[in-house]
């Protein structure tokens, strides 16, 4: 562990460590998505069974309008829209019909799917990119690892393989 | 079912130079959904995308619904909640039911039933969803 025995470094880290975790919860304090109070589900229970407890943490149109007023997600606010009858984002075909944009077409951009992920990071969920599960198996993937590739292999037919 | 609906790409197969890996009919991004707020978040941004959107909690469609080229998926797996409710009212039923979130397996809402001393009516393969998702 020899980084122990250089506090200077150490410190450093720390400090940038520190200032990203502040930067963080500075960030989250603006955009704050939620509203779990009060919302609408809330007068449906009365007719319904009670509502588990993440029924009750959602979102209203007022909070996702809140994505607009933050200079770090302004750009991509209108990708968060509920549904209201009018089209958002002029740039994609009518809805109804027509083709889905796939990746290499008109898919959403780097931008977009990290403001999405930062949403989902904010409201205690996550954004996972999909590796296939024998991408060890081949080199085009870029972590070819005879070992975990053998594994797969065994656990392939196994049902609780993960 | 699912290697012929994901296309049969990145089978594990040791022969790393024959083939590539892609990603097949493997959605490229999953929410792993615990409120409704992530849904709510992906459900609007695959519509304002035209992105195609799918759901999957354990895999077991038959029609390979919960995989899906080019879309966003939304993984219920983790929406494990079940409430017995023993006197259950609506307009076409009154008695005993269960309310079982979306990722719940036949196994887990066998162990409830079981616990409360009623029967429910599942599938056979134990470790597939409960909701047909």
């Amino acid at each position: 562990m020899p980084e122990l025995k250089m506090p200077h470094d150490f410190f450093i880290r720390a400090a940038i460590f520190l200032t990203s975790w502040a930067i963080c919860v500075h960030g989250s304090k603006s955009v704050a998505p939620l509203d779990s109070v009060g919302s609408p589900v809330h007068a449906r229970s009365d007719v319904g069974p009670p509502l588990f407890g993440y029924e009750t943490v959602q979102l209203t149109p007022e909070a996702i309008q809140r994505l607009h007023y933050n200079e770090q997600t302004a750009n991509f606010a209108h990708l968060f829209h509920f549904e209201d009858g009018t089209q958002v984002n002029p740039d994609l075909p009518k809805r109804s019909g027509e083709c889905k944009a796939y990746p290499g077409d008109k898919w959403p951009s780097v931008g977009a799917w990290g403001t999405l992920s930062d949403q989902l990071l904010e409201l205690g969920g996550n954004l996972i990119p999909t590796t296939p599960i024998a991408a060890p198996c081949y080199l085009n993937w870029g972590s070819y690892n005879s070992t975990k590739c053998a594994a797969v292999i065994k656990g392939f037919a196994d049902p609780y393989f993960q | 079912m699912w290697p012929i609906y994901q296309g049969k790409t990145c089978l594990p197969l040791n022969s790393p130079n024959s083939t590539s890996c892609t990603l097949g009919a493997y959605p490229p991004f999953v929410v792993n959904a615990t409120s409704v707020a992530h849904i709510q978040l992906a459900v609007n941004f695959a519509r304002n995308s035209n992105i195609r959107l799918v759901i999957k909690n354990t895999g077991h469609c038959y029609l390979g619904k919960s995989n899906g080229a080019g879309s966003l998926s939304i993984w219920t797996h983790n929406l494990k909640d079940i409430t017995y409710l023993p006197e259950y009212k609506s307009h076409e039923y009154s008695g005993k039911a269960f309310k079982v979130g979306a990722g719940v397996t036949i196994r887990e809402i066998y162990e409830a039933a079981h616990k409360h001393e009623v029967s429910v009516l599942g599938g056979i393969c134990e470790v597939s969803q409960y909701l047909s998702t």
